[in-house]
């Protein structure tokens, strides 16, 4: 659980299982994480909750319902991470509805492989980008916290702000996943943090 | 003093007559003098002054004078009322209308201070007749009225029976005769009633003047010997001397000389009887008159020259010159005559006046009753104006309401019509809601549809997908891969379709390069670029001839992508649709190794050229190999089905 919980945790809302576990099976191979499958709205808000994701991938209709939308709200409200819609409505209403939510995608089925993982490599990159503090420096961070971080880590730091899943950045430093996760894992224990998302809030708390 | 002041008065005018006056005055006041107390000298007065008003009016105003002086050192006047209305009678009877007038005003107010209803109606009634003889008739009447009315409310009848009789003489002098008869019948119904046999004798006597005036003889003799009957009855010789006088007018009128001077010599006697200097005088004239018209001409002349000294008033005048003049004539005094003719003529002139006065008088009155008959008139015409304009609004009204009717119709079937019209359009508009919303249900439901079809497909591929990550065999693999493009190729239809609102067709371009790129990235290779170039025109075609046609792209796409550049690190496809004719040509060329010699389509024995094969069957197309420089061309000619 423990290297899980370096890599990018995803949640996927979908109410269709078949779908939802093919949705897993590929971000698995991409080292993803899924943190959960909700299959609902109610299990949507107790895997947000319970499971710290930090990007959600939301089904917009949900047993006849358009939950999605709902689900997105709760999201900007409680839980700020980014988000992409997952869906067979490509109607203008819909997407109208859609967009006032304020998704980082939007995907519509029958999707690509390919088109989910780059829409949410974005979606994370955008995030992070928008939440990084403009003065970023290793120096600033270690003022505030008591184990300071070595400048591998503050590499991977600024990684983990590109949404870069570890085997890119093992693929960039030249090193194995697993090197690349314990450098992430000790970025956790310094900023006493437990996910992506839960580190990049608190080194922007930091230095905001 | 006084006495020095009558000596010396005396003494200056010499006059004899005024010496009698004078011891008359003396002897009274001396009496006066004698008696003790204020007010028993004002009474002694006051009683000496009414008695010497008709014989001497000068003993009476000298004996009013004595009592104002009296009045004036006491400090309580006694009688002042007394003295006013015995001024007002004397100034009656010296001929001073307006100061008669004025003492009679102000002893009416006396009387109202006293409320003296009594005193009050008889100064009324003795204005009335002040006015009577100067003619004033309207003021005469309005005081008689005013006398009436007392007397009637205080139950007098003797005097209320008077002012009825006097009012009907003053309408006899505005000559309305018939309402002149009314008020003297009123009075001799009232006075016989209560058995005033006087008044009834007078009130005949007032009719026969009146039917005098109208002309009508019977009646006036009927009347003037009813008074004289009675006035012998009762023994009355003032009556009688009236009523012998008025007969003998009347017996003139009708020219009866003999009866006239009957009637004439017995108002003499009995006028002489009881002194009544007046009716003597006119006695007189009128027996002169007649002497003279019974031919007596020498008797008459000597009558009528006795009364030439006296003063006989116009009317007395006129009648003695007239007569003498004529009288002189026949006795052969001719300048006598002349002379009488012309103080005659004097005379007449001022009857002239007189009467012009009095007609103008008359026409005056006649002038007011015309006015107020014209008033009446007016105000009828008015009320008829009224009446008129009342018809008239009436009419305009009914107009206004036929109107009002008419516009009230036409507006209601206007209104009608309108909602008439209304409903109609009530009834398009919810037919047409109907229309709208079972269309809005049916574009949801195919929204609905294609949704689902779209998720069943994603179900599809999401199948092959988990299927192939189980798989480790390459063609396996492979294989699957193409399923999953296919089942992309006919969902991307789906989308395609979906997002169009009119959910007609499909826009071909878009839907043809979201495909090739799709397969493009799907079957992209390390070291090779492939360029797309598309050509695309604007076709709408329906959803049973895309799927087949979207489906033979995919194969050809992927065909191309699979084999056409196995041997390059780049190439290009090239996809072109058109419209000719009712016939679309559909062409997809690759630069790429091109196809093995002598191949045929029927040949081949592949899935993707099997499906190409059975879809151009499906639409009736004709497959056509190209042979360009280099590359693989394919055309497939499509037959444009009547669009639907």
């Amino acid at each position: 659980m423990q290297h899980e919980s370096t890599q990018i945790r995803v949640l996927i809302v979908e109410d269709e299982p078949l779908i939802a576990d093919d949705i897993k099976e590929y971000l698995t191979n991409v080292d993803y994480c899924v943190s959960a499958i909700a299959y609902d709205k109610s299990d949507a808000l107790e895997a947000l909750e319970q499971t710290n994701p930090d990007i959600a991938i939301l089904d917009i209709n949900l047993g006849n319902n358009l939950d999605g939308f709902l689900i997105a709200e709760e999201i900007n409200k409680k839980y700020r991470i980014p988000f992409l819609y997952l869906t067979s409505y490509s109607s203008s209403n819909v997407i109208d509805q859609a967009k006032v939510t304020r998704p980082q995608g939007y995907i519509v089925k029958p999707f690509d492989e390919a088109d989910l993982f780059s829409s949410l490599e974005i979606a994370l990159y955008n995030h992070a980008q928008i939440n990084k503090p403009q003065i970023f420096t290793k120096e600033l961070i270690n003022e505030k916290i008591h184990a300071n971080l070595t400048e591998k880590e503050f590499e991977i730091l600024n990684d983990l702000y590109d949404g870069k899943t570890n085997k890119q950045m093992a693929e960039n430093h030249f090193v194995s996943v697993n090197t690349i996760k314990t450098h992430v894992q000790k970025i956790y224990d310094k900023l006493d943090t437990h996910t992506r998302s839960e580190t990049i809030a608190k080194v922007r708390s930091f230095l905001s | 003093l006084r006495k020095w002041t009558f000596i010396l008065f005396v003494i200056l005018f010499g006059f004899e007559l005024f010496g009698s006056q004078n011891t008359t005055i003396d002897s009274l006041i001396n009496e006066g003098n004698n008696i003790e107390t204020d007010t028993a000298r004002i009474e002694f007065y006051i009683d000496q002054a009414w008695n010497y008003m008709l014989p001497n009016n000068r003993v009476t105003e000298k004996l009013l004078q004595e009592i104002e002086l009296i009045n004036q050192s006491r400090e309580i006047k006694y009688k002042p009322d007394v003295v006013i209305y015995y001024y007002g009678v004397l100034n009656r009877r010296l001929g001073d209308f307006e100061k008669a007038i004025s003492y009679y005003k102000q002893y009416f107010h006396y009387a109202e201070k006293d409320t003296s209803y009594r005193k009050m109606a008889n100064v009324q009634l003795a204005m009335s007749n002040l006015y009577y003889d100067h003619a004033y008739y309207d003021s005469s009447m309005v005081a008689a009225n005013h006398a009436l009315r007392i007397y009637d409310s205080s139950g007098d009848t003797l005097n209320y029976c008077k002012s009825l009789r006097k009012v009907g003489n003053i309408m006899r002098k505005m000559g309305r005769y018939d309402s002149a008869l009314d008020y003297l019948n009123q009075c001799i119904e009232k006075s016989t009633e209560a058995n005033i046999d006087s008044e009834v004798a007078e009130a005949y006597n007032d009719k026969g003047i009146v039917y005098e005036k109208l002309n009508i003889v019977d009646s006036m003799f009927h009347y003037y010997y009813a008074y004289y009957d009675y006035s012998i009855e009762t023994n009355m010789v003032s009556a009688q001397v009236y009523a012998n006088y008025n007969l003998s007018v009347a017996f003139q009128e009708v020219a009866e000389y003999d009866k006239a001077l009957h009637f004439a010599n017995g108002a003499y006697s009995t006028a002489t009887d009881i002194n009544d200097v007046e009716m003597i005088k006119y006695s007189k004239i009128l027996q002169g008159v007649l002497k003279i018209k019974t031919g007596e001409l020498e008797d008459g002349i000597l009558m009528l020259e006795t009364l030439l000294s006296d003063n006989l008033g116009l009317d007395g005048n006129l009648q003695v010159f007239e007569n003498l003049s004529i009288a002189y004539e026949e006795v052969g005094r001719y300048k006598d005559a002349l002379k009488a003719g012309r103080k005659h003529k004097v005379y007449a002139d001022s009857t002239v006046n007189l009467e012009i006065q009095q007609q103008i008088a008359e026409l005056e009155t006649q002038f007011d009753s015309k006015q107020k008959a014209k008033e009446i008139e007016l105000l009828n015409a008015q009320n008829n104006v009224m009446m008129l304009e009342l018809e008239n609004a009436d009419t305009q009204k009914l107009y206004f309401l036929i109107g009002l009717l008419a516009l009230s119709a036409i507006v209601f079937l206007l209104l009608w019509s309108n909602r008439l019209s209304k409903r109609n359009q009530t009834i398009l508009t919810e037919k047409k809601r109907i229309v709208e919303e079972s269309l809005l249900e049916k574009k949801s439901l195919l929204q609905e549809i294609h949704h689902r079809v779209k998720n069943n497909l994603q179900i599809i591929s999401s199948l092959l997908s988990l299927q192939s990550r189980q798989l480790s065999d390459p063609v396996a693999l492979e294989a699957i891969k193409d399923g999953r493009n296919r089942v992309k190729s006919m969902a991307l239809i789906h989308q395609n379709l979906y997002e169009d609102d009119n959910l007609v067709g499909v826009d071909m371009a878009e839907y043809i390069n979201r495909l090739a790129k799709s397969l493009i990235f799907n079957y992209k290779m390390d070291n090779l670029e492939i360029k797309l170039e598309t050509d695309i025109d604007n076709i709408k075609m329906s959803i049973d001839q895309i799927i087949p046609l979207g489906l033979i792209l995919n194969e050809l796409i992927t065909n191309s992508l699979k084999y056409a550049f196995s041997e390059k690190n780049s190439g290009l496809i090239s996809i072109k649709l058109q419209e000719i004719d009712d016939l679309i040509t559909l062409e997809v060329l690759d630069n790429g190794i091109g196809l093995p010699l002598g191949f045929s389509i029927d040949q081949y024995d592949s899935l993707g050229f099997k499906l190409i094969n059975s879809f151009t069957r499906k639409l009736n197309a004709k497959f056509e190999i190209g042979s360009p420089q280099e590359g693989t061309l394919i055309k497939i000619q499509i037959p444009q089905q009547n669009a639907a």
